[in-house]
């Protein structure tokens, strides 16, 4: 592998993990009595520019290395199921991340003033980014698993 | 711009994408037709889905915001919660029992 | 050749420093939260204190992704395969470290029982270090987590113990 394509790769995988990071913040943060509402809409915010950074660079090297380079070897392996069940999961289960960050973004931003008051839309947006946060976090252990079946 | 509708709205369409994208999965992999097409127009079908994704969330998010949903936006959220969390589980299984033959 | 830095030493500095760091802070909440918990209440200060402990933990937690992360690169680059990554030690230590993680989060919102969270966390903090010195462990993935179950237990009981000690010096 190219360290060009090397560094697409750490780098997809160093967006996930600020994302995860950001909004596992934002949930330990927003339940409290006195949560920083603007805070929070700027955490949300790096959670969002992360998973959208992380899926332009995971898309760059899935398609042009992942499909010549990793899956053949994978999928001449004893570990074919990782990339027929796990892969193909993970670069479809990915795609909800984006769409779930934004949701929790906006809410933030556009609502401060109902979210300080209103406990139930709260804790509901806590579960929301504890929900994005443990799908980044499957996708994370995929990605390990993936590259655990890239053998010699 | 009401903000409250707005909201509401890119919650219920990110529930709705989450369906769309599952949809798609399952389509592009059992009819070789629409992942051909898929690969056709974008290049590959991954980028397909993801563009799809963008384009159709943008125009669910225009049409609720227009058409004001009574739900509230705390039922709004739990839907999105439900969806995702739902969608994940439904695609690992999709594709589990696709490898094990079962479908 | 990359920027000319050993990578992998570099890594492996910052695992380490991120293990020593995360085990400390969890080493120091438990005795901490032991001897302020004595007289039944923790007043502000003491309160700092454990809020301070927990910052390091997480920092330690941070670390330890990170580098953690770059080191399963380095291995994915050399192509160890799964003799390395479905090794039942290094099965293990991931295991353990996604419970830490879910046990942190319902420690953090009241989901669990607090002297339980935090017998699991340190257990598995330890259990953790333990994992990623011992290099030529042999043991099956199953023989791992069923010993890491019996030590969460032995040190639940360990801390109720001196718990009990400590609030009757008082």
């Amino acid at each position: 592998m190219s360290g060009f394509l090397v560094t697409i790769l750490v780098l997809h995988i160093f967006g996930g993990l600020v994302g995860m990071i950001f909004l596992t913040s934002y949930m330990l943060s927003l339940l409290k009595e006195d949560a920083d509402l603007k805070k929070l809409s700027r955490i949300s915010f790096y959670a969002l520019l992360a998973f959208l950074g992380s899926w332009i660079l995971g898309g760059y090297y899935y398609l042009t290395y992942y499909g010549k380079a990793v899956k053949p070897i994978i999928t001449k392996g004893d570990f074919v199921w990782v990339h027929k069940i796990v892969m193909e999961t993970k670069e479809h289960v990915f795609l909800f991340l984006p769409f779930l960050a934004l949701s929790v973004f906006l809410v933030t931003f556009l609502l401060p003033g109902i979210m300080s008051k209103d406990k139930n839309l709260k804790t509901s947006v806590a579960f929301l980014a504890f929900i994005a946060q443990s799908i980044a976090l499957l996708v994370a252990v995929f990605g390990i698993i993936i590259s655990g079946a890239v053998g010699k | 711009m009401n903000k409250e509708i707005l909201a509401k709205s890119t919650v219920l369409s990110s529930a709705g994408i989450i369906l769309v994208i599952f949809l798609m999965t399952v389509v592009s992999d059992l009819n070789a037709g629409f992942k051909a097409f898929l690969t056709s127009v974008f290049s590959h079908h991954w980028i397909g889905k993801s563009i799809l994704s963008i384009v159709v969330f943008t125009l669910l998010l225009v049409l609720l915001y227009v058409i004001k949903p009574k739900i509230s936006l705390v039922l709004s959220v739990w839907v999105l919660i439900i969806s995702a969390g739902l969608f994940t589980f439904l695609t690992f299984a999709f594709f589990a029992l696709e490898t094990f033959g079962v479908l | 050749m990359f920027l000319m830095i050993d990578w992998g030493l570099l890594l492996r500095i910052l695992h380490i420093v991120g293990t020593a760091i995360g085990v400390g802070a969890a080493t120091m909440l438990e005795v901490f939260s032991i001897y302020f918990g004595r007289d039944g209440k923790v007043d502000l200060m003491e309160h700092e204190v454990l809020r301070i402990c927990v910052t390091m933990l997480r920092i330690g937690l941070v670390i330890l992704a990170f580098s953690g992360f770059g080191l399963l690169v380095m291995w994915r680059l050399r192509l160890l395969g799964p003799d390395t990554f479905f090794a039942p030690r290094f099965m293990a230590k991931i295991t353990i470290l996604l419970i830490l993680l879910s046990v942190a989060m319902l420690v953090n919102f009241r989901l669990i029982n607090f002297k339980l969270g935090s017998a699991i966390s340190t257990t598995s903090w330890y259990a953790a270090l333990i994992l990623g010195m011992w290099r030529k462990m042999e043991a099956s993935y199953f023989l791992i987590m069923f010993v890491y179950l019996v030590f969460i237990g032995i040190v639940y009981f360990s801390l109720e113990y001196i718990r009990k000690i400590v609030a009757r010096r008082q």
